[in-house]
């Protein structure tokens, strides 16, 4: 927290003494605090989920608050900064996620950008959290981009000469936060990206994304983060169920992870006019294969047989591919009342799931006082573990200080 | 020998026009606003693309960076923008999105027309519990055919910096805007003698520099601050406003909600009124001189 401190400190200073010139720095901060009424996470089928895909805490909570700068640099180089607090039993955690700087100004409409940033797959990733119209990511990304995904590494993007939108875009990354946890320091990750889109007419505009995401994960680099103690005893609890499914821990799998996405955006307004109302449909599946092996700790209660250890850990060599979607609708039918709804689900293969398809189904509705401030209750039916409905209540409060926000298509 | 070498002049004053095409290669003019392209229109005859992000029906301050303004801005050479911060909320992620080196400042092909005129209700102390105001004060410079003006010189200047071997061209059609637009301004002045001191509700500060321009006096908002959407208890107080200090007329946009107009007009026995507000705001209003008159004759007739 002191680091913070020192810093708020230093941002308030240089703010105040600033004329606010067009070239200026840009400071935000956003205020994401709220109020969960939920059961206790127990996991996403039996697949291995890390902290954020537990989605929101249970009570009080100050999630992903985030303060972030931003400017040019000089001519050739603009640069981002995004420091995130997130609390982890009782401690909060200061995660650096993005330090990233982009050129401006290199020839035939090519953009290069390097360090830490959200990588540009899909639709949700590229985008920060408190944008959002929901309290907590869609079901499938929580499950398998734990949330969102950012990593060091570099970005090329270049945009096609043709009168319709045309980007196509490539990620070296490091592989080391999650869902990536690739061996050394070389390249663990890696991604491929095209996006289009364009205007149907004055009120109607789409956007459409197809990408790649691919994890050479292993084992042994893997540091989970929380949930572990959770996920033991969630194992024990499950296992003695007469046809419950093992829970895998987060890190129990090494080998090359694949990820197809396609994504698909429909924005609505009347002449075009976003101010008063609005309508948003968007969809993104995932289609996702792991070639590797799964770390599985199998126990031998049968046998009653007084060997060394009760669990025997294997390796089993695992070829297997999930599936994953989400759709989501938003409506703001006054420029202070917004309403959506959203389901995602989630198609595991053995061993993860046999026949259950996790789901989690959504509702919220939002007061916007202004453009800065956004309170929203939200309500989510959680089915993500077998013969268990959790109905999640959350109030949120999500506000921004500072710089104006984008308004990101 | 005489036939041939002249039969060479003639191929050579063909492939000269032909080596000359390219050098008059249309410049592409990105406009934020529908006032822009038609300011930009004016200077620049056939010798450009324009290209406006938005209509006279979209809040300027609410638009989306979507797809297509990417691609647009991509293909840009010149963005011509109101500035002081209206578009602070999509014109920075299209400039980043549209991977386009030539359009990231003002010392190249980059034109706030904030930065070109002076600016009214520049505030001494900004916080947000005032609204959505900007510490550069009002951005809808455009509504005052002095700024106008102004604005034609400091856009001749970029365009012939941009483009200099169509200078000759951008600076006669500059003359001949500004002689036309001197007279028309003259007229409008005189017009305007009728609407001195004539007090009117708006909706936001959109009409800032017109009434300015004309003597007006906006004595009350429907937004409570800026930014935000009319409430009843606000048009309460607006509503007693009109009642004590002999209000003429409300007044609104194509993109704001009537409905507060509407409303105020039903509650008094004063007349509300949509102004064009910019070009392409109603049929008439096809250039910046009917969008002018537009507005004057609009005025006139409601009160």
């Amino acid at each position: 927290m002191k680091l913070i401190n020192t810093t708020a400190v230093v941002l308030a200073t240089s703010f105040s003494g600033a004329a606010l010139a067009q070239d200026q720095l840009n400071i935000s901060a956003i205020i994401n605090v709220g109020f969960t009424e939920r059961d206790d996470f127990s996991g996403v089928a039996g697949y291995g989920v890390d902290e954020h895909g537990a989605g929101l805490k249970q009570g009080f909570w100050t999630d992903h608050t985030e303060l972030a700068i931003s400017a040019p640099i000089d001519d050739m180089f603009m640069g981002k900064l995004t420091i995130v607090l997130d609390e982890h039993e009782g401690e909060t955690e200061v995660e650096l996620e993005e330090a990233f700087i982009q050129t401006t100004a290199l020839p035939y409409d090519l953009s290069l950008r390097f360090g830490r940033f959200l990588s540009n797959v899909g639709y949700l990733n590229g985008k920060h959290a408190h944008t959002d119209s929901f309290a907590d990511r869609p079901l499938v990304y929580r499950t398998f981009l734990n949330g969102h995904y950012y990593d060091d590494g570099v970005r090329l993007s270049w945009l096609a000469p043709t009168d319709m939108y045309l980007e196509f875009g490539t990620e070296l990354l490091k592989g080391g936060s999650m869902p990536a946890y690739a061996e050394g320091d070389g390249i663990g990750a890696y991604s491929a990206f095209v996006k289009t889109g364009g205007d149907f007419n004055i009120e109607n505009s789409w956007q459409l994304g197809a990408s790649y995401l691919g994890f050479d994960n292993d084992e042994g680099s893997c540091s989970s983060h929380a949930h572990e103690d959770e996920h033991e005893e969630h194992d024990d609890a499950e296992m003695e169920e007469e046809h419950g499914h093992e829970a895998f821990g987060v890190c129990d799998f090494s080998g090359s992870k694949d990820y197809y996405i396609i994504d698909a955006v429909w924005k609505w307004a009347p002449n075009g006019n976003y101010k008063y109302q609005n309508f948003t449909l968007a969809t993104e599946y995932f289609f996702v294969e792991e070639d590797g092996e799964l770390h599985h700790e199998e126990e031998h209660e049968e046998h009653e047989e007084p060997i060394t250890s009760l669990a025997e850990e294997h390796l089993d060599s695992i070829d297997v591919s999930h599936q994953g979607f989400y759709v989501s609708a938003v409506y703001q039918f006054t420029p202070n009342w917004a309403a959506g709804l959203r389901y995602s689900q989630i198609d595991f293969d053995e061993p993860y799931s046999d026949d259950f398809k996790p789901e989690v189904s959504t509702a919220m509705v939002e007061y916007r006082h202004s453009h800065f401030s956004t309170v929203r209750l939200q309500y989510n039916q959680d089915k993500s573990v077998e013969d268990i409905t959790d109905d999640q209540i959350t109030l949120q409060f999500n506000m921004a200080l500072g710089a104006h926000g984008a308004h990101q298509f | 020998m005489h036939i041939n070498f002249k039969r060479f002049l003639i191929s050579l004053a063909v492939l000269s026009t032909v080596v000359a095409l390219p050098a008059k290669a249309e410049l592409n003019i990105f406009a934020c606003e529908p006032e822009y392209a038609a300011l930009a229109q004016e200077l620049v005859g056939d010798e450009a693309t324009i290209y406006s992000a938005t209509t006279a029906y979209q809040d300027p301050h609410f638009i989306q960076a979507r797809p297509s303004l990417i691609s647009k801005m991509r293909r840009a050479d010149l963005v011509v923008c109101a500035g002081a911060d209206l578009e602070i909320g999509w014109l920075p992620m299209l400039q980043a999105k549209s991977n386009n080196r030539d359009v990231q400042s003002v010392d190249k092909g980059l034109f706030y027309a904030s930065d070109h005129v002076v600016n009214l209700d520049i505030p001494v102390t900004v916080d947000r519990s005032m609204g959505d105001v900007h510490s550069l004060g009002n951005p809808h410079v455009h509504l005052d055919p002095e700024r106008i003006a102004q604005l034609a010189k400091a856009l001749t200047n970029k365009l012939s910096q941009l483009d200099s071997d169509n200078s000759e061209i951008y600076q006669n059609n500059l003359a001949d805007f500004l002689t036309r637009w001197q007279q028309a301004t003259v007229e409008w002045q005189s017009q305007a003698q009728a609407l001195k001191g004539l007090k009117v509700i708006a909706y936001h500060s959109s009409f800032r520099y017109l009434f300015e321009f004309l003597g007006m006096q906006q004595v009350g908002d429907l937004e409570p601050k800026p930014g935000l959407p009319p409430t009843t208890s606000h048009l309460m107080t607006v509503l007693d406003i009109v009642e004590k200090q002999q209000v003429k007329l409300v007044v609104y946009t194509g993109y704001q909600d009537k409905k507060a107009a509407s409303w105020l007009q039903e509650k008094t026995n004063i007349n509300s009124v949509q102004l064009p507000y910019t070009v392409g705001g109603n049929e008439q209003a096809s250039d910046l001189f009917s969008m002018m008159t537009q507005h004057i004759n609009l005025i006139k007739s409601a009160i």
